[in-house]
């Protein structure tokens, strides 16, 4: 995952300790056991796809999003 | 030429002989004549470009040019003896399309309002699965964090002309102050604003001190800023689909973690925020 700290001094104020944009790396998607569950009871709403059809979905979503 | 194509056809025994008849009259035609020549070199180029863009309208004037490059040699043939009929068909040739060019032009300058997409109503049982989908994603965070969840909130924001405005029935446990349902951040302010304009997952955490002062967040206008929890440490917000979004969510924590914490679990959220576009892509978030 890559992450690009902000510009604090921008006008208006920034009030924060960090502020960070995240770019992520599809290798660091995993399945959770909550997302696994809620797949699982939730098949009709996801078109019968699996969880792990999912996950490669979204890796794959990731990998091709340009930085 | 026309009426040696003619003698052609009459004289020739077959078919095959008759296109080569043709192709030779017309090569020769082309060859010494220079109006000629320069119509089929126009509309040669204007295929070539055709191909080369894959501009439908170059297609269209590259057969345009070509109906009017044979209408020219042949009117060019005739000569004197070019009969009436011809010219006034020549005429509504050229006619028909400057009018048809035309509008294909215009309608590439003024492409019209977008063809209607399908919207689907936010009804309850979205509501609920997309309900269950943000509490889910805020006890993750929360587990990860090692944070109580009530402390943890999730939110959804639809876009409006020019900001982004929380979706109240698309909300968990921001219950601290009714205000803050009817925040409205401008594009490219605010932590979710900001995440919006770059359509990328962004994080921040506040400066609990500063975030009692009167001054703008992250450049949100004041009467928006001051809706929102005075409680609030960090934020984490993720433009859905990512690049070109449709909406974002929110996560936010009531209590402190720290930097490298909060950036490792945005991983954790891409399958959520998967799942949430499933459930309310196409989905009308703030009907009038």
């Amino acid at each position: 995952m890559k992450t690009q700290h902000l510009d604090h001094d921008q006008p208006g104020g920034a009030v924060t300790d960090a502020s960070v944009v995240v770019q992520l790396d599809p290798k660091e998607i995993n399945l959770s056991p909550a997302f696994v569950d809620f797949v699982k009871s939730n098949l009709d709403r996801f078109g019968g796809k699996t969880e792990a059809d999912i996950l490669g979905e979204v890796r794959t979503h990731y990998a091709i999003s340009p930085e | 030429m026309l009426r040696q194509v003619g003698y052609l056809f009459l004289d020739s025994t077959s078919w095959i002989d008759v296109f080569k008849s043709v192709a030779d009259a017309l090569a020769k035609e082309v060859a010494t004549n220079l109006p000629a020549s320069a119509s089929v070199l126009v509309v040669l180029i204007v295929v070539g470009a055709a191909i080369v863009s894959g501009q439908r309208l170059l297609y269209f004037a590259a057969f345009a040019l070509a109906i009017l490059a044979i209408l020219l040699i042949g009117a060019l043939s005739f000569g004197s003896s070019l009969p009436i009929w011809y010219a006034i068909l020549l005429a509504v040739f050229v006619l028909a399309g400057a009018v048809v060019g035309g509008f294909f032009m215009w309608r590439q300058v003024n492409p019209g309002p977008a063809p209607p997409t399908l919207v689907r109503a936010l009804d309850p049982a979205t509501i609920i699965v997309a309900v269950q989908a943000l509490e889910k994603a805020a006890n993750e965070v929360a587990l990860q964090l090692k944070i109580p969840p009530a402390k943890v909130r999730a939110s959804v924001f639809a876009p409006t002309k020019d900001s982004l405005k929380i979706v109240p029935q698309l909300t968990v446990r921001m219950n601290d102050d009714p205000s803050e349902l009817s925040l409205e951040v401008p594009f490219g302010t605010g932590v979710v604003g900001t995440a919006w304009k770059l359509g990328k997952p962004l994080c921040a955490r506040f400066d609990s001190a500063k975030l009692r002062q009167p001054q703008p967040w992250f450049g949100i206008p004041a009467d928006q800023a001051s809706k929102v929890s005075r409680d609030l440490r960090w934020v984490i917000a993720i433009p859905t689909p990512p690049i070109k979004p449709g909406f974002a969510w929110t996560v936010d924590g009531l209590v402190d973690c720290d930097d490298q914490n909060l950036s490792d679990v945005i991983p954790s959220l891409a399958l959520w925020s998967y799942a949430l576009g499933n459930f309310i892509s196409g989905v009308d978030l703030l009907p009038k």
